[in-house]
């Protein structure tokens, strides 16, 4: 739903274009962290940058992930402002999988990816996704 | 998307961590700047005021003691254990991209260590994680009741557990995580940074890369093979430590840092002492329930 918003103003964005050199993507200003409210069991990271420099989004939650990934422990139906399309690298803990959506709201019939196993040495969400995601899961 | 994120850097600029109008220009910086070779070199000024590992671990096990107590009221047994948990500057390591040639050349972009997790799933039944999470395993509310009819708590027994155990004067976290914002978007404008950022530029120009800044480096080679994603990062952090850009942007970062906890003063200091607090607190209640 986000990118749906955001696409009306992309007319607009676009006339600016002509005037002002392309955006690489949303470059995020802030950390987030969310979950907290929940507990402090570090289940993620996402990253702007493909080498995992710069703002990150931390994921927590009371427990460590749940064992069916029919069960989507944390859904984040829109990212935080200025992550819309900036997610590169994601890193996760806690037995957690990661999938990004291409739209707000976490849709299960949304073009998504597939179950993302980051690690502790994170990875690249490729280049078909760098940039892309409005919205993301935990299971 | 452009004005989202000019809205968002208003707000983070003007919220908790002092305001734009406190910002004098570019802050002095320590001499001599250190050369980082490695990412063991790199300790944030904000390291000071974060929790220690044993804080957070006793404060981990004490919200699974009240997990279970809440737990119990509805007939359920929590099988989770406590957790172990990275600190709130996991990761800084990275806030200036790979470091170490050598780790570099081996691990490219990745973070040296295991690449899946590895860690053990929570496994538990329908009526556990319902209570527990307040969301039914389809996503839904809870409709689960207690026996005196009672509902799940908001946010499950676990939402019970933190709000009974932090209350509302826990800061410190969101304090220091404010501070790695504000501090991290000063540095990316700082005038000795961006210097730093140019002679990078110019070094990997001279190798044949054409790039804006240095988290382009490992867009470049996303999903090419890992020889390649080894020699880019390698050569990466080459350029990185010929021009000591971690080092230079490191001692930026510490800079805007060194004032960020100056204005933020006797607050920083306040939320510290309330976070200790809350760690006695979870080692009392952690005690109870082993006695």
């Amino acid at each position: 739903m986000l990118k749906r918003i955001v696409s009306v103003g992309a007319v607009m964005a676009g006339l600016l274009a002509l005037m002002t050199p392309a955006a690489h993507a949303d470059t995020p200003t802030t950390n987030h962290e969310l979950g907290r409210q929940y507990g402090n069991v570090f289940r993620a990271t996402l990253t702007e940058n493909a080498d995992g420099s710069g703002n990150w989004i931390k994921v927590y939650g009371s427990s460590p992930c749940s064992a069916t990934i029919t069960d989507r422990d944390n859904v984040i139906r829109v990212v935080p402002p200025g992550w819309n399309d900036a997610i590169s690298r994601v890193y996760d803990s806690a037995a957690c999988l990661t999938k990004l959506y291409l739209n707000g709201g976490a849709d299960p019939d949304d073009t998504q990816t597939g179950w993302i196993d980051g690690g502790s040495a994170g990875v690249y969400v490729g280049p078909n996704w760098d940039n892309k995601a409005s919205s993301f899961a935990l299971s | 998307m452009r004005l989202i994120a000019v809205a968002a850097a208003a707000t983070a600029i003007s919220s908790a961590v002092g305001c734009a109008a406190e910002d004098t220009g570019e802050p002095a910086l320590s001499h001599p700047i250190a050369t980082i070779e490695n990412a063991a070199q790199l300790r944030l000024p904000i390291a000071d005021y974060v929790p220690s590992a044993a804080e957070d671990e006793v404060i981990g096990r004490a919200a699974v003691v009240l997990t279970e107590n809440c737990a119990r009221r509805f007939g359920v047994h929590y099988t989770v254990r406590s957790v172990e948990q990275p600190g709130v500057l996991e990761g800084t390591d990275r806030r200036y991209g790979v470091v170490d040639v050598d780790e570099a050349a081996r691990w490219g972009y990745a973070r040296p260590g295991k690449e899946k997790d590895g860690g053990e799933r929570w496994s538990p039944s329908g009526l556990e994680y319902e209570v527990v999470t307040g969301r039914s395993p389809t996503g839904g509310p809870a409709t689960v009741r207690a026996g005196d009819g009672a509902p799940v708590p908001a946010g499950g027994c676990a939402g019970e557990a933190w709000r009974r155990l932090r209350g509302d004067d826990d800061e410190l976290v969101p304090l220091i995580v404010e501070l790695l914002n504000k501090t991290w978007t000063h540095t990316r404008a700082d005038s000795r940074a961006r210097a730093a950022e140019a002679s990078w530029i110019e070094c990997m120009r001279q190798a044949g890369h054409d790039f804006r800044h240095r988290w382009d480096a490992a867009d470049s080679v996303g999903t090419a093979p890992p020889d390649q994603q080894r020699a880019m990062a390698k050569l990466d952090a080459t350029c990185a430590r010929r021009v000591n850009y971690v080092g230079i942007w490191h001692a930026v970062d510490s800079a805007y840092q060194r004032r960020a906890i100056a204005q933020l003063g006797d607050r920083l200091i306040k939320a510290l002492a309330d976070h200790r607090n809350l760690a006695a607190r979870a080692t009392e209640i952690v005690r109870r329930a082993a006695s």
